[in-house]
């Protein structure tokens, strides 16, 4: 597959999120048809420090040289038409290798299942769910090129707001 | 099956952890608050109890929607250690940790009895575990909390726990979770510190499932629409960037709010870094809330030289006004100290301002407080009573139980000036005016009538104007209209919801109070229900019964919402009425709530014993209450098949309880069934 230029992909912003873990919650159900954080595939991990608690969401990046496709002993991580690596439920035979190698931690283990999830971007639904209930905007979906206009543009925001209080 | 089944029953005392299933209390009381209440009513605790005494029952209650995309609350449930007749008080929780409660498989946790030392419970699924606290004890909330979750070796623990108040007994102490989550105002932290218990700690990573994904995914998106392009969007957009921060300023703009102890009602024109909004300016850091709400209602700040933290609701209204300080600095250092501590910020406030009230009239001097003149404003003055009354230290004990008690001990007639009712201080932000006087009352009351719509309205639509482009008057004219189309739905009524319509206002309050109950009893949030028709009013009970009937696969209807609803609460008002004869408790309205306002745009305004009997009266009657015992009618219990209730009540002379009719003479008291069931 070429590489990921029009491809969209899932774009988080670490100033807008508030941790409400309404992707966690929307995921699970779109999924799993149930509500468990434990079985989203994007996950909200909390820490709070000095009272003030902070929250990074973490979820497929979907590399655009996967490791956890390169790690799997069955070939049961896929590339789509988009660039989406997919697991194949009936390959994966659950040996964890792909969660170990991914950079960031975004792969899960099915408890029930014992094979590995992971976001699909919400194949064959219309967008991704997380994206689509995200009050604030912290997740956009966004072609790869836009990606970093799209985040240069939301952290200039600051800036942009000093300069209008210089102008009036 | 969005139930998560069970309830776990846990005794400290004979450390013994057993499991029943929910379900024979869900047909007659749903979930939440109802079932829980009717838990505690099943537990047969003597009306004479004390809130402190380990026979007391402690139940965190979650309800069917709460730890959906629909639901994230509990209450948490007990006799008050805080109330003159030691009657059942409930509050609210939010967060992250009922949630958890639920993902753990457990609806309810209901907790007995007194551990030997100190505790605290961990919950990981299945496995639950009484665990030493003793390295635990005298830490703060925070500091309780980052131990716990290192020890169980899981930054994801969910916890509530009480702090130095709490354990200490102090009978405004709250049970907090994560930075800004708390039960307040009825002082539950006491009852946990009565049982040695430190900390409710949860852990869960079962799933809940739903009876029809389909149907409750339709009201999710019907919801989701409500907050962001439907007539909820104004609210859900100033919660979300504020919270109710500005809101309660208003209330300070619009003459709501007390200045001092409820002595005037105008508060003094505030400079720019008085105002809440130049302290968001400043020290605003991030926004947090409840699980899986859009909305995220919270705020979180972090001031330099004091430090971060969280506030929600009542803690903006706590030492400002009513203590007469302004800087908001200040108000910071005083509420994370409340909340460090696990104490109730309006009971401490209201404790403060009555002193300095009782300082500047010469009726106490520095003497009574060890040294420390309680001057209006004084910052020693307030870090010192909160601290003293935290750890009961020097003049701290004689406050530490409540201002009743504390008026009787400093005597002089302070009782006079203490407003109050049933031991709890009457909130400063938003002193009721006129129709919700009932509050004085009628036990138990919920927010419709300490946050009637008739008041709050005024720190509402000055709220709503810069966000819509228009002048107040307009948005005065819009909002009304909101108000008045949901009281017309609901009563047939469009002005039965204004605080001077004391023919009416009973009938808005009971429809009201028991929307508000729809929410209590599934776990959805009440702030997005339509119990708030001036932030736009949606979800009524139709809605959550819909909700739960897709969650549950039960046929949830509103009249049976309703009918849980009047069940619980003929429970809770008989419960309250048997501990108010058992101790002979006579209700007493503060004298100062019967002035009328001295000023501001409500001057004159007041409640009249005659208009305030009218309401509760007519309340009663709505209800299917005796005015005379205070008790349900048979009629209405049996018509709600509390036929057993009815039986145990009946014969019952105003002044008796079932046990003293028992010891009576067998020509004055008919056989009854021994207990409460």
């Amino acid at each position: 597959m070429e590489g990921g230029k029009s491809m969209k992909r899932i774009v988080w912003d670490p100033a807008k999120c508030n941790g409400c873990r309404v992707c966690e919650a929307i995921c699970s159900f779109v999924k799993e048809g149930e509500f468990n954080p434990v079985k989203s595939r994007g996950k909200v991990v909390r820490t709070v420090e000095r009272q003030i608690p902070f929250s990074v969401w973490v979820s497929c990046l979907q590399c655009e040289e996967a490791f956890c496709k390169a790690i799997c002993p069955t070939g049961a991580i896929s590339e789509n038409d988009a660039g989406v690596k997919i697991v194949n439920e009936e390959k994966c035979i659950g040996c964890k290798m792909c969660m170990i190698v991914c950079p960031v931690g975004a792969i899960a283990l099915d408890p029930e299942r014992g094979i590995a999830i992971k976001c699909d971007q919400c194949k064959g639904l219309e967008e991704p769910q997380c994206v689509k209930y995200c009050y604030p905007g912290a997740l956009q979906y966004l072609p790869s090129e836009r990606i970093g206009i799209a985040l240069a543009r939301a952290k200039s925001e600051k800036f942009l707001e000093m300069a209008k209080k210089e102008v009036t | 099956m969005s139930n998560a089944g069970t309830i776990l029953r846990v005794d400290l005392t004979e450390g013994r952890i057993e499991k029943e299933p929910t379900s024979s209390y869900v047909r007659d009381y749903i979930g939440g608050l109802s079932i829980g209440t009717k838990i505690f009513w099943d537990g047969g605790v003597p009306p004479e109890t004390a809130g402190t005494d380990p026979k007391n029952m402690l139940i965190f209650s979650t309800g069917p929607l709460t730890g959906t995309l629909l639901g994230n609350k509990c209450v948490v449930i007990a006799k008050s250690p805080l109330f003159t007749n030691k009657t059942i008080g409930n509050a609210g929780m939010g967060g992250h940790f009922p949630s958890e409660m639920k993902f753990a498989g457990y609806d309810h946790i209901v907790i007995t009895g007194k551990a030997e030392g100190p505790v605290y419970l961990f919950i990981n699924n299945e496995e639950v575990e009484i665990k030493d606290a003793k390295h635990l004890w005298g830490l703060d909330v925070y500091e309780t909390q980052t131990r716990i979750r290192e020890e169980v070796k899981d930054p994801d623990a969910q916890i509530a726990c009480i702090g130095p108040a709490g354990e200490n007994l102090v009978a405004y102490s709250l049970v907090l979770h994560d930075i800004e989550n708390t039960a307040s105002r009825v002082g539950h932290g006491a009852v946990m510190g009565s049982k040695n218990l430190k900390a409710v700690a949860v852990r869960g990573t079962k799933g809940l499932k739903v009876a029809d994904p389909e149907a409750f995914m339709a009201l999710w998106k019907q919801c989701y629409e409500y907050y962001t392009t439907g007539k909820g969007r104004i609210i859900s957009k100033l919660l979300n960037r504020e919270g109710v921060a500005v809101h309660y300023d208003h209330y300070m703009d619009k003459d709501m709010a007390v200045w001092g102890n409820f002595d005037s009602f105008v508060v003094p024109p505030r400079k720019k870094e008085e105002q809440i909004s130049d302290f968001l300016n400043k020290y605003l850091v991030g926004h947090i809330g409840c699980a899986f709400c859009p909305v995220q209602c919270h705020q979180v700040f972090d001031v330099d030289g004091i430090g971060g933290g969280g506030a929600t609701c009542m803690l903006y209204t706590g030492f400002r006004w009513a203590i007469k300080n302004k800087d908001l600095k200040f108000w910071w250092r005083c509420s994370q100290l409340c909340q460090r501590y696990g104490m109730e910020i309006v009971a401490a406030t209201g404790m403060t301002a009555w002193l300095m009230d009782l300082y500047e009239k010469g009726i106490i001097t520095a003497a009574d407080t060890d040294g420390v003149p309680m001057e209006w404003g004084s910052e020693e003055a307030c870090l010192t009573v909160i601290e003293k009354i935290a750890r009961r230290e020097g003049f701290g004990e004689l406050l530490a139980d409540g201002i009743v008690p504390a008026a009787h001990r400093i005597g002089r007639g302070s009782i006079e000036y203490a407003v109050q009712y049933r031991n709890m201080n009457v909130h400063p932000g938003f002193a009721p005016i006129e129709g919700s006087a009932g509050i004085h009352i009628i036990p138990g009351a919920s927010d419709v009538w300490v946050h009637p719509p008739g008041g709050d309205i005024h720190a509402v639509y000055p709220w709503y104007a810069p966000e819509w482009g228009v002048s107040e008057e307009e948005a005065k004219k819009i909002v009304y209209e909101w108000v008045s189309e949901f009281a017309e739905k609901t009563t047939g009524d469009r002005d039965s919801w204004r605080e001077e319509n004391y023919e009416k206002y009973a009938d808005y309050a009971v429809v009201n109070e028991s929307a508000i109950s729809a929410c209590d009893i599934s776990g959805h949030c009440d702030w997005l229900s339509d119990r708030i028709p001036q932030a736009g009013g949606w979800w009524g009970p139709e809605d959550i019964a819909r909700a739960i009937s897709a969650a549950t696969g039960m046929n949830c209807t509103a009249e049976m919402l309703q009918d849980a609803h009047r069940r619980r609460r003929l429970l809770e008002l008989t419960y309250c009425e048997l501990c108010s004869r058992a101790l002979g408790e006579k209700e007493e309205i503060s004298l100062k709530m019967l002035q009328p306002r001295p000023d501001g745009q409500f001057k004159g305004s007041f409640f009249s014993i005659g208009k305030i009997q009218q309401v509760v009266s007519r309340y009663y009657e709505l209800m299917g209450i005796d005015p005379v015992t205070h008790l349900p009618s048979r009629k209405e219990l049996e018509r709600l098949g509390l036929k057993d209730v009815a039986d145990m009540l009946g014969g019952l002379q105003p002044e008796q309880t079932p046990a003293s009719a028992e010891e009576a003479p067998p020509e004055e008291s008919p056989k009854r069934k021994k207990g409460g069931k």
